[in-house]
């Protein structure tokens, strides 16, 4: 790896790092669903410091390129995120329902439309 | 007295729900059963609200568009909070007729079935039959609920169906969302409750658009043959 790439990579993931916890800090991300996003930047920084470790299991898992692992890797990872995410969003949708149906029911008694 | 209740689910259906509205009101039953109507507001956005509250229709405003399967939910938890014996699904466009509503309780009050479904195909007593696509689509749905759920119905995406306490308990907790009425069978027929089928009149809408429109029908057809065919291979503790 060229040291404007390694370079580069080091100083996204920290400000990806600084924007990630800023927003935990404004309430606007919970940290349950930060943690993932957190421990990807860790990985990834364990890797910029020990770029031979990339190498290393590149070697070992047959990976003709380095790069190729590491592409392999992020659309794995990318596709597990957006899958938990649909999953999170059909909780969500059910807790949605389920608040405007007893909602709803409620105000129409208050008001006594029914 | 059985206490019976009609959900009428309703979507921006300004120009026929007093009507139905009206004649389900004028309907004096021969059996000695009390007759209720709540009427499902789907956050329409005509004047829907407006014409149920002048005329103080009992109805319940959702305050946001749920569909037609959260809609009918909700008719459910009313139905289970204020103690109904019987819940009958009616539809607000002015399809179904309600005459046929003790032929379609008839197997309730006897303990016959413990949810039945009103049918346009059992034999010809309605001369509406829907369009030659939607009847070919009925009869697919048809066919995946035989070989899929092993039970036999002629008209699944019926709207017009009576539900006793014990499916009125299982449906406030759990009621299909997407496409409710051919779910709910695979459901009902995997919890072993008894499903009947009995002959009703329909008509034809007389306003407004089938929550199932015509560009959409592939879709749909896809859909609900995923949900029949997913949900028959559910657990029945995750049909509760």
């Amino acid at each position: 790896m060229s040291k404007i790439l390694r370079y580069g990579t080091a100083i996204f993931v920290v400000i990806f790092a600084i924007i990630i916890l800023n927003y935990i800090r404004k309430n606007k991300l919970n940290l349950k669903y930060a943690l993932v996003w957190l421990a990807l930047l860790l990985i990834m920084f364990i890797a910029l410091l020990v770029p031979h470790l990339l190498e290393f299991l590149a070697k070992m898992l047959g990976f003709e390129l380095v790069s190729n692992m590491i592409f392999l890797c992020a659309i794995i990872v990318l596709l597990c995120i957006t899958f938990s995410l649909t999953i999170i969003i059909s909780r969500q949708a059910n807790s949605i329902r389920l608040l405007t149906q007893e909602i709803s029911i409620l105000k129409s008694h208050i008001r006594g439309d029914n | 007295m059985k206490k019976v209740l009609i959900i009428i689910p309703a979507y921006n259906e300004e120009n026929s729900i007093l009507n139905t509205c009206k004649q389900v009101l004028k309907y004096k039953p021969k059996n000695k059963i009390k007759i209720d109507l709540i009427v499902i507001n789907d956050g329409s956005i005509d004047k829907t609200e407006e014409i149920l509250k002048n005329k103080k229709i009992p109805h319940i405003n959702l305050i946001k568009n749920l569909g037609i399967g959260g809609a009918v939910q909700t008719g459910y938890k009313y139905a289970y909070e204020n103690n109904y014996d019987y819940a009958v699904q009616f539809d607000g466009d002015g399809q179904h007729n309600i005459n046929y509503l003790e032929n379609i309780l008839e197997p309730l009050l006897n303990n016959r079935s413990d949810f039945v479904i009103g049918s346009r195909f059992i034999n010809d007593i309605s001369s509406f039959k829907s369009t030659r696509a939607r009847r070919i689509g009925i009869k697919i749905i048809s066919f995946l609920l035989k070989i899929f759920a092993h039970i036999k119905i002629t008209d699944p995406t019926s709207g017009f169906r009576a539900a006793n306490s014990e499916c009125i308990k299982l449906f406030q907790n759990n009621y299909p969302k997407e496409y409710p009425e051919p779910e709910s069978i695979v459901i009902l027929n995997k919890l072993k409750y008894k499903i009947s089928e009995v002959p009703v009149e329909m008509n034809e809408r007389t306003n407004g658009v089938s929550s199932i429109r015509a560009w959409k029908n592939a879709y749909y057809m896809i859909n609900v043959g995923i949900s029949i065919i997913i949900t028959s291979f559910k657990k029945g503790k995750d049909c509760k």
